[in-house]
């Protein structure tokens, strides 16, 4: 009886079918790629997964409060650009790290007031463009390169056999899971999210959880595109570009929803991995360059369905 | 395909004449029978043009970010204060939009310019821009990537010419023998896939010579890392892997170096300033020199000449550099090409 209790506590979780989703791409993926299944691959992708597991835990907090930060990946690569500038000037790495921190959460604060007054997908989507802008003119079209070792060494460097970029993420999510998951804050924000009317009324400090869920997401950016730089060794205007809109769907794949008020960091990780997988096994399996982008779409729009369907499924069966 | 064949031949010939330092045989070739208004390469191109009016020369580029992007500018800034006319650029502030090159065409021939240096984003996209300015009588010369139909001429390197060289300089360095890994360009884009062609062609006449992969990297660096850490966990130790851009080559050789792995003959191509400084230090075995400085220096030249007296270019595509203008850039090649060519030197 107790086993089956356990049971249905996992299957009524709301990440549940996300999981599934991840488990039968991997299963699929270690059978069609057999060099899928070594360890050196596992870790393989869980570094390349490491910057955009970063940026879209960060944004999940801006998606729980069902806001939407579409600046994201600018963002990274503005911060990115501008720690690699203050390298170049010769300040020291910490201080560097502090700055583009501090960056982002002022990038962060713009956002939270502007979302206050006006539909966050039109704010970020203008701060997107201001930090795009911005990257352009502290770059003037050049791109830096070849930064101190002991920066890129943060990127590049292993514990043992595990990157440091896995373990920074992995820190970097674990603090957010708490923050949203295990304290006031996280469950006032997700009162928020779900309902910011009732979160009024029952003295949630709404201003401060929306500010604060931006300065979330735009301090992760400035750590993700900090490490991006690290990893690159080396630091170009539009190198945060790509990364925009694969983290929104990162999250949404992992089950968070647009409207605000449900879902979870564990998902977007669930998210965030997914989208690497399908990338990793493309180039093992040797899928033609054409038909990359279209695979990357197919698979995108069946595990959502998939989670839709079965969610639903869930919620009749609830009631 | 005999046809075909002769080219090619005649191009490895030349090839191989250009590298051994012997210019007398490549002077019979084709190539060599077009006079460029120019001499030179990169940032020492001169000429003895001279424009007879301050004529306006209109320089559109694909974005602001790209090196490449901003050697054309400067290239044809070079060419304005050399020849004498005004140098106007432009590029659309949403990154490769062609929408935006065409507003900014219509603008400016609504404003009045003389002749356009164009980088178009895509072929068939500025077709609406180029009829205008076709129908306003103003010759544009396209640089890199053609417009769908024929213009004033066309110049920029031939991109399966390039595919073509830095192959058959991979071939000759691997001995005829090994693996090599193709980091292919973004799926599509024609430019990539006449490079893609060029390395193929060359690497198809070697039989020890296997490419165990080709895969996208889209011409950048966070791709040539992943991509190439991917296809690492499959095959191994390779003995070289051809990217067809610098950027995803430098990305190639970040995750080369972090598995430990030596002796891999990485190339890239355009020649940019990460790539020579890579070149510099063993990382990078050769690129090829795609000058966009010298390209456009050339271009606004062609349009002096036809705007001073009527002049029209010997062929519609003259490509620039080619294998006459010496464009592979190696360990031997790259001070001189530091000091005296590299086109991204801001002067």
């Amino acid at each position: 009886m107790k086993a089956k209790s356990i049971y249905e506590k996992i299957k009524s979780a709301k990440v549940f079918y996300s999981l599934v989703g991840l488990i039968l791409l991997v299963l699929v993926a270690a059978i069609i790629a057999p060099n899928f299944r070594t360890f050196n691959n596992l870790i393989t992708i869980l570094r390349q997964a490491s910057v955009l597991l970063i940026l879209s835990s960060g944004l999940t907090a801006v998606l729980l409060i069902g806001g939407m930060d579409l600046s994201v990946g600018a963002t990274a690569g503005f911060i990115g650009c501008i720690c690699a500038q203050c390298l170049k000037a010769g300040i020291p790495v910490p201080v560097c790290f502090l700055i583009g921190i501090g960056i982002g959460a002022a990038v962060g604060l713009v956002n939270g007031i502007l979302a206050g007054f006006l539909p966050s997908f039109i704010a970020t989507y203008g701060t997107n463009w201001v930090m795009s802008g911005l990257a352009v003119i502290v770059m003037r079209g050049a791109v830096i390169y070849n930064l101190p070792e002991g920066f890129t060494n943060i990127a590049v460097g292993y514990v043992g056999p595990i990157p440091n970029l896995v373990i920074i993420a992995t820190i970097i999510v674990t603090i957010i899971y708490i923050l949203l998951q295990r304290t006031t804050y996280g469950r006032q924000v997700y009162t928020y999210g779900s309902n910011p009317t009732a979160a009024k009324y029952s003295a949630v400090p709404v201003k401060k959880i929306m500010i604060s869920a931006f300065m979330m997401c735009s301090m992760t950016a400035g750590v993700a595109g900090m490490l991006m730089t690290a990893r690159l060794n080396a630091a170009d205007a539009a190198m945060g570009d790509s990364y925009g809109l694969q983290t929104v769907a990162a999250v949404v794949i992992g089950g968070t929803s647009m409207l605000g008020g449900e879902g979870g960091v564990i998902g977007t990780v669930v998210g965030a991995l997914m989208l690497t997988i399908i990338v990793n096994v493309m180039n093992l399996k040797g899928v033609s360059s054409f038909a990359q982008g279209m695979v990357v779409g197919v698979v995108i729009i069946a595990m959502v369905t998939f989670d839709i369907q079965n969610k639903k499924r869930q919620e009749r069966s609830a009631s | 395909m005999k046809k075909k064949m002769a080219c090619f031949m005649a191009v490895m010939l030349l090839g191989a004449a250009s590298f051994t330092g012997a210019s007398a045989e490549a002077d019979t070739s084709a190539a060599a029978e077009i006079t460029l208004p120019t001499t030179g390469i990169g940032t020492s191109i001169t000429t003895d043009l001279e424009a007879n009016e301050e004529y306006k020369i209109a320089c559109i580029v694909k974005n602001s970010t790209n090196p490449y992007m901003m050697g054309c500018i400067n290239g044809v800034k070079k060419a304005g204060e050399d020849m004498g006319f005004e140098a106007i650029t432009m590029a659309p502030s949403t990154n490769d939009s062609v929408e935006e090159q065409i507003k900014i065409m219509e603008d400016l021939i609504e404003s009045g310019v003389d002749g356009f240096v164009l980088v178009p984003v895509d072929s068939n996209g500025i077709m609406p821009g180029v009829r205008k300015a076709k129908e306003a009588g103003i010759p544009i010369v396209c640089i890199g990537t053609p417009a769908a139909e024929e213009t004033f001429m066309r110049t920029g390197v031939d991109y399966t010419e390039t595919g073509r060289v830095i192959a058959e300089k991979v071939a000759e360095e691997l001995g005829g023998k090994g693996t090599v890994i193709i980091l292919e360009g973004p799926p599509g884009a024609q430019n990539a896939i006449e490079r893609l062609n060029g390395i193929n062609e060359v690497l198809d006449i070697y039989p020890d010579i296997e490419v165990v992969a080709s895969q996208t990297a889209n011409f950048k660096r966070t791709e040539g890392i992943n991509v190439t850490e991917n296809l690492i966990q499959k095959y191994g130790d390779v003995s070289a892997i051809i990217a067809c851009n610098d950027e995803s080559a430098l990305g190639a050789y970040q995750a080369v170096k972090a598995a430990g792995m030596e002796d891999v003959v990485i190339v890239g191509f355009d020649g940019n300033q990460d790539a020579s400084a890579a070149i510099q230090n063993g990382e990078l075995f050769a690129s090829y020199n795609t000058d966009p400085y010298g390209s456009c220096y050339v271009a606004s030249a062609y349009l002096v000449q036809y705007l001073n007296d009527g002049t029209e270019p010997e062929e519609n595509f003259i490509p620039f550099p080619s294998e006459r203008d010496d464009p592979v850039i190696t360990s031997e090649s790259v001070d001189n090409y530091i000091e005296n060519i590299a086109w991204w030197k801001t002067e």
